[in-house]
């Protein structure tokens, strides 16, 4: 809902207070209307909703074309590059899929975007992996090594042992000593769940601070 | 129906009058909380501090309208704590609307300190998700061949602020702020192969994904949302716009835990009852 507040800036229609009161009053009608969903389904929600939605989608097209096809691409074609013309010829093969027909063309296309991703992907796994299957190496006893770094590592050991031997299933837990540690890991997963969960309140708090901050700040300048 | 039943069955929109009454009180008439400074946020700034001046840092910006009231605090406190210690960074965005806030914001904040756009600063704009990893992988190699303008249009090359960044052996750490949780990729395509420190802003979802790679060693330090930002902003000595939330935070989670407190209470007593009946 912050687009409406986006778009008053976005364009920098001036930098009169009149201008300014007028984007600031547009943007907290929007949010109003846009929370107005919350007393119930309404008309007014889905107005701006649907402008919500127009307005973020021709900004990007705005923005891509200003800021990435004009001075990236159109640009180099018309000062002489013309071999960039061969971008869009490729950009165009993607919309083929729609053609029964001719949907072969698409899948050279697709097919030359899967390998380049699929060979990345390989690299990217040990960029990302390998330093982390390191880091689970903790020692748990070692010269000078304080007693709550020990312990830190110690738990952090029988987290990690506990929870991959929660998804082990190649045998059923069935007595003690393969049970025992499968419902550790699985305790423990759900205090991960509930610590997610938490942060996702905060976060979602966090939204609704912003634009009550807005509201109460920017157009009634109630805030001290 | 009687007391404990009603609790559980509260009308959604009584709670949503009262989510906005404990979110306006502080807001309105000021709310002081202490804030804590975890070993994470002061390894943000940490990062910040020991990052060589030759260098310059990246902030990525992969956030929207969306979650603005949690990324941008955490992107202006990294500009300003940039821009206090005489460091040059680059702003490049994945998202059109972050870019322009991201931008607005700095223009801000370097005019109150006395910064210049091109020389100081710079911004690289937008540019689109869909083109990350192939980004990733060549502007390493060159930075201002794969770049190519700022967010004006006006070619990296001219920009002094650019003068002797060539690779990304000259990026001195990257900022990622976002919403949309592409870390991984930049530790998988920049950090893993380079080494380059990487310091990490993402909404509070996104938290408790990243302490895996705060232990492994893979990112320097952690912003937990909001939250985040405010502890940042008491590190840099400014009161912000976290800051000045952090009442309100406080307030409507006491809230939220007093209404699952009450609600179990409800359930628990009515399901005695029930057992009790029958």
């Amino acid at each position: 809902m912050n687009i409406f507040h986006n778009i008053g800036h976005s364009f920098n229609f001036a930098n009169s207070t009149v201008a300014n009161t007028w984007m600031v009053w547009i943007a907290a009608i929007g949010t109003l209307a846009i929370y107005s969903v919350l007393y119930k389904e309404n008309p007014v929600y889905r107005l701006f909703e649907h402008i919500f939605i127009g307005a973020a989608s021709g900004y990007s097209v705005f923005v891509t074309w200003t800021q990435i096809l004009k001075p990236m691409w159109w640009d180099k074609i018309t000062s002489g590059e013309a071999y960039w013309v061969f971008a869009l010829v490729g950009g165009a093969m993607f919309y083929f899929i729609y053609s029964k027909k001719h949907v072969w063309i698409s899948r050279i296309i697709f097919g030359t975007l899967l390998g380049l991703v699929s060979g990345a992907a390989f690299k990217g796994f040990a960029g990302l992996n390998v330093d982390r299957i390191h880091a689970s190496f903790k020692p748990i006893a070692g010269h000078g090594m304080p007693l709550s770094e020990s312990l830190n590592n110690l738990v952090f050991i029988i987290v990690l042992l506990a929870v991959m031997s929660y998804f082990f299933f190649s045998f059923e837990h069935k007595n003690r000593v393969t049970s025992m540690p499968p419902k550790l890991g699985r305790w423990c997963l759900m205090f991960a769940f509930g610590a997610m969960f938490g942060s996702t309140v905060m976060a979602r708090m966090s939204l609704l601070i912003g634009r009550v901050y807005f509201l109460l700040g920017e157009w009634l300048h109630i805030i001290r | 129906m009687t007391i404990f039943e009603k609790l559980q069955h509260i009308d959604r929109r009584i709670m949503y009058l009262l989510l906005l009454l404990v979110i306006a009180w502080p807001l309105i008439w000021g709310m002081d909380m202490p804030i804590m400074v975890s070993p994470a946020v002061k390894g943000v700034y940490n990062a910040v501090e020991k990052m060589p001046k030759d260098k310059m840092a990246i902030i990525i910006v992969y956030w929207g309208s969306g979650t603005i009231a949690e990324n941008r605090p955490q992107v202006e406190a990294l500009m300003r704590h940039f821009m206090m210690r005489n460091k040059r960074f680059a702003v490049l965005a994945f998202d059109p609307q972050g870019s322009k806030f991201s931008y607005d914001s700095a223009k801000i904040i370097s005019s109150e300190l006395h910064k210049t756009y091109g020389k100081d600063w710079v911004h690289w704009g937008f540019r689109p998700p869909a083109n990350l990893i192939p980004l990733l992988q060549s502007f390493p190699h060159d930075v201002i061949k794969n770049i190519g303008t700022d967010i004006n249009g006006t070619p990296l090359g001219k920009l002094p602020v650019m003068n002797g960044i060539k690779t990304i052996k000259d990026i001195g750490l990257l900022a990622d702020t976002t919403s949309v949780g592409e870390l991984d990729y930049w530790i998988a395509y920049v950090h893993g192969p380079y080494r380059t420190p990487i310091v990490y802003g993402p909404t509070a979802v996104m938290t408790a994904d990243a302490f895996n790679s705060l232990d492994a060693g893979q990112i320097n330090g952690l912003l937990p949302g909001m939250q985040g930002a405010a502890a940042y902003e008491k590190m840099l000595g400014r009161k912000g716009f976290a800051t000045k939330a952090t009442g309100a935070l406080s307030s409507s989670h006491l809230l939220i835990i007093a209404l699952i407190i009450l609600g179990n209470i409800g359930y628990i007593i009515t399901r005695r009852r029930q057992e009790q009946q029958a």
